[in-house]
């Protein structure tokens, strides 16, 4: 089997592993999904029924309670992997380390769509999003969700390999994945703002730039994890 | 008439390990070719733990080379170093909510085994796990969790396999278990490094390693 060969087998063998543990373990996925439903209803009361009218706080809302999910998933990354002791013994196969960093992306990126998309039909409803903005929004949502989620896969995955087995993992990874994932965050923000017929920006931003912070996040991360894929796990 | 000498699976010269600033084993060597067994042997506390993993490449040593076939992995990992290698440690690592059947599927498919499902029947019920094949890996008792493990070398086969107490747990006919699986290892070719306290394994491998030597 050619290296090429080796190395997609790995990579899906985690992808594949990682998605089937979801499925037996349904608690995760739908617990995450109901706290993600419960911050989705109880910030309209918080803002109060006017407020949540205006544009800047209902996409601020849907990103923030976004950024909730994201931190409950990218914190678990490697849970079952670590606490069956699996990890260790893939390791000693001699896998590639980046086969199980791409695998691990992939999953990210799955799990947490499966996770926004009723969450975005919630959005709709309890925020009363307006026809017209849906118009807007449905093109440039969905592919900027995808690209939020590779973004922060990528910071996501390639910090939990390196957090994997640290014992201070639960204060390395927020400390760590917070500052390299705001540029992420503050783009899809931005993005999703301005494609909101209802909201003026200010002069000097632009769409463009946005979009390159978006794209180039996961290539420049992704590039970072394949360049350091020998010592990602390290102890 | 000249004996061919078995390819060498293992090699690592001048090792050291450390935990923390203590040094635990100084410049150790070894040479394992296939269709070898070796006991790493010693008190507790010694390394030989530490050793396996890092000669495995789980973990980094402190110092020296180590090579799976003949490629490096220690300092540099060479791309084509063996891949044919597993460490089996202590606790047998499963995905705990998964069954047997999708552990040993994983365990094989990480070797590129075919998972098949006749086979695969047939080493279950070898070693009496033939009833739990789709029960939560999770509920199963410790020694039925080594019996997993050892259903799966027993079908995948890999040419280098490092086992860390593998008797812990097993009862007497899992010992046997153990024995003749490995036995038949070694038969095929695979090289075999165990770090044991069981006398019965340590006299089945013949040669045994007594870290104490390599002890600072």
């Amino acid at each position: 089997m050619s290296a090429a060969q080796l190395w997609r087998r790995n990579c899906w063998l985690v992808f594949e592993y990682s998605v089937r543990s979801v499925f037996l373990r349904k608690a995760s996925w739908a617990g995450t999904l109901a706290f993600a439903a419960c911050l989705a209803i109880l910030f309209p009361f918080a803002f109060g029924t006017e407020l949540i009218q205006k544009a800047e706080i209902r996409h601020g809302a849907f990103w923030a309670i976004n950024e909730f999910v994201v931190a409950l998933t990218v914190a678990r990354l490697f849970t079952v992997e670590t606490e069956g002791g699996i990890l260790e013994y893939f390791l000693s196969t001699q896998v590639n380390r980046s086969a199980i960093l791409f695998g691990k992306i992939l999953f990210v990126v799955l799990y947490l769509l499966s996770i926004q998309l009723p969450l975005l039909l919630m959005w709709i409803v309890f925020y009363n999003v307006p026809g017209n903005v849906l118009l807007s929004l449905g093109s440039t949502l969905l592919p900027l969700l995808v690209l939020f989620n590779l973004g922060t896969g990528t910071i996501g995955a390639l910090l939990a390999c390196v957090t994997a087995r640290s014992t201070a993992r639960d204060i390395l990874m927020p400390l760590l994945f917070y500052p390299l994932q705001m540029s992420i965050l503050l783009a899809a923000v931005s993005l999703a703002t301005m494609s909101d017929p209802g909201i003026v920006m200010l002069a000097g931003t632009s769409n463009e730039s946005w979009w390159t912070a978006m794209l180039g996040v996961p290539v420049l991360f992704l590039a970072v994890g394949v360049l350091l894929s020998n010592v990602l796990f390290q102890e | 008439m000249s004996q061919t000498v078995p390819p060498e699976l293992l090699k690592c010269d001048s090792v050291e390990l450390r935990v923390g600033y203590r040094s635990l084993i100084r410049k150790f060597s070894l040479e394992l070719h296939a269709g070898e067994s070796a006991a790493v042997v010693g008190p507790n506390g010694l390394g030989k733990t530490t050793l396996l993993r890092a000669l495995c490449g789980i973990s980094r040593p402190y110092r020296g080379n180590v090579y799976l076939g003949k490629a490096m992995l220690w300092p540099e990992k060479s791309d084509d170093a063996l891949t044919d290698v597993c460490f089996l440690a202590s606790q047998p690592a499963l995905f705990a909510e998964h069954s047997v059947l999708s552990n040993l599927e994983f365990y094989l498919r990480s070797l590129g085994r075919p998972f098949d499902p006749h086979t695969v029947k047939l080493a279950l019920k070898e070693c009496a796990l033939a009833e739990s094949a789709n029960q939560t890996a999770r509920t199963l008792s410790t020694g039925q969790k080594r019996r997993l493990t050892l259903a799966f070398i027993m079908l995948a086969q890999p040419r280098l396999i490092f086992l860390d107490e593998p008797t812990n747990g097993l009862d007497s006919k899992g010992v046997e278990l153990c024995l003749s699986t490995l036995d038949s290892l070694r038969k095929v070719g695979s090289g075999i490094l165990v770090a044991t306290h069981d006398h019965k394994l340590m006299d089945w491998c013949g040669r045994q390693i007594d870290l104490k030597e390599w002890a600072p």
